[in-house]
């Protein structure tokens, strides 16, 4: 019965190609867990918009109840404060993650020819993880929020002529307040988790067509011909 | 089984338990609001027993202070009041039983009828007289204390044929 639905899906879609292009693929000798904080961002970032999801069905954002609904969903919401807790250290843990992504590609010189376009979009999405997490830090509405928004903001606010503009631009308005609340609110919902999902898709595809890069060690190894020592 | 095959299921295995294990708490969260238990009602003062006239129904409105979820506030209900004799009361919630519009009172009829589907309530005892109503009007506990008429004030499940409070 699943066989024949599943070929039926399958000549109809082709989904088996794109389960052996991400799931079968080759990967190279002598990968190593060096290689996996990519695919460890991706689950911290579905783990980030599952708990998101839920965080936001019991949150408000306006000034009058943000302060209040988070309150209601670390004390009164079954399992809010473990859903709130997985949301507040899963951004901390996506942003060392990330990084360390980023200083392994880095280190291991893997953005280089022909995959500098997959680079370039990281480094597109690294800058939104760190939208995700300035935007994220208002919306408690608590006095640290308030006041690391106000040194935040401030700083877009110093940029050489257009400085004011873009200060305005974020808050909503000269000062922080309803507007700015509701403006993050919708960067941190909205904006960025379209942006993110469609530049992941670009990164993905990438990363699936190019194939996992092979390892500095096994690339020495084959020009210099040496002989395959037991450890690997 | 194959060391390839050994290790798939096992990943398998592991990405089921760590994904269960997280979405306990997710689901939970969201399903938490549908298994909470009925809130008691309230006891209000509907005021002096000398303004209600035997056989003239007359409606009262009560206000609640209601906790929804992180707001605190205070919400209007209505109940109709019948006096049926000197010392004999009915207080309704003004709730139809069909789906929750509020009932009138019609006195060429002698009748509570709901401006939506038509169902139409007996004054004395609430009893559906005709239309989709599942159960008669829902009667509210009452007392009087020092000539005063006192309701206690609760709702109850719209559309089913059971008197169940929420």
């Amino acid at each position: 019965m699943m066989d024949k639905v599943g070929s039926w899906l399958d000549e109809r879609t082709g989904v088996s190609q794109v389960w052996q292009a991400i799931f079968k693929r080759k990967i190279p000798l002598g990968v190593n867990f060096l290689y996996t904080f990519g695919a460890v961002a991706m689950f911290l970032f579905t783990l980030q918009a599952l708990t998101g999801i839920f965080l936001a069905m019991n949150y408000s954002p306006s000034p009058e109840h943000a302060y209040d609904s988070v309150l209601y969903i670390t004390n009164e919401v079954a399992f809010g404060s473990i859903v709130r807790g997985l949301h507040h250290w899963g951004s901390s843990a996506m942003v060392v993650v990330v990084v360390l992504h980023m200083a392994v590609v880095f280190y291991l010189g893997t953005y280089r020819y022909p995959r500098e376009v997959t680079w370039l979009t990281g480094v597109v999405l690294l800058l939104l993880v760190l939208g995700f997490s300035f935007t994220g830090y208002l919306l408690p509405w608590d006095e640290k929020a308030y006041w690391a928004t106000a040194v935040g903001t401030n700083m877009a606010g110093t940029v050489p002529f257009v400085g004011g503009f873009l200060l305005a631009l974020l808050r909503g308005g000269t000062e922080i307040g309803a507007v700015s609340l509701a403006r993050f609110y919708a960067f941190h919902t909205f904006l960025l988790p379209a942006l993110a999902i469609s530049l992941m898709g670009v990164h993905l595809f990438l990363v699936v067509k190019h194939g996992v890069s092979v390892p500095p060690w096994i690339w020495r190894r084959a020009t210099t011909g040496q002989k395959k020592t037991g450890r690997r | 089984m194959g060391r390839r095959a050994f290790v798939g299921y096992a990943a398998a295995a592991m990405g089921a338990f760590l994904g269960a294990f997280l979405a306990t708490p997710i689901v939970g969260s969201f399903v938490s609001p549908a298994l909470k238990k009925a809130t008691p009602g309230h006891w209000k003062n509907l005021g002096t027993v000398g303004k209600f006239q035997i056989g003239t129904p007359k409606s009262e409105r009560v206000s609640l202070i209601k906790k929804d979820g992180w707001v605190t506030d205070v919400a209007t209900r209505l109940v109709w009041v019948v006096r049926l004799a000197d010392n004999d009361y009915v207080v309704y919630n003004a709730q139809c039983t069909h789906l929750g519009c509020l009932v009138e009172w019609h006195p060429e009829d002698k009748a509570f009828k709901s401006p939506c589907h038509g169902g139409v309530f007996k004054m004395d005892d609430g009893i559906v007289l005709a239309g989709p109503p599942p159960r008669p009007l829902d009667a509210l506990e009452h007392k009087i204390e020092k000539g005063e008429l006192w309701v206690n004030y609760q709702d109850f499940r719209l559309g089913v044929g059971e008197k169940v409070p929420i």
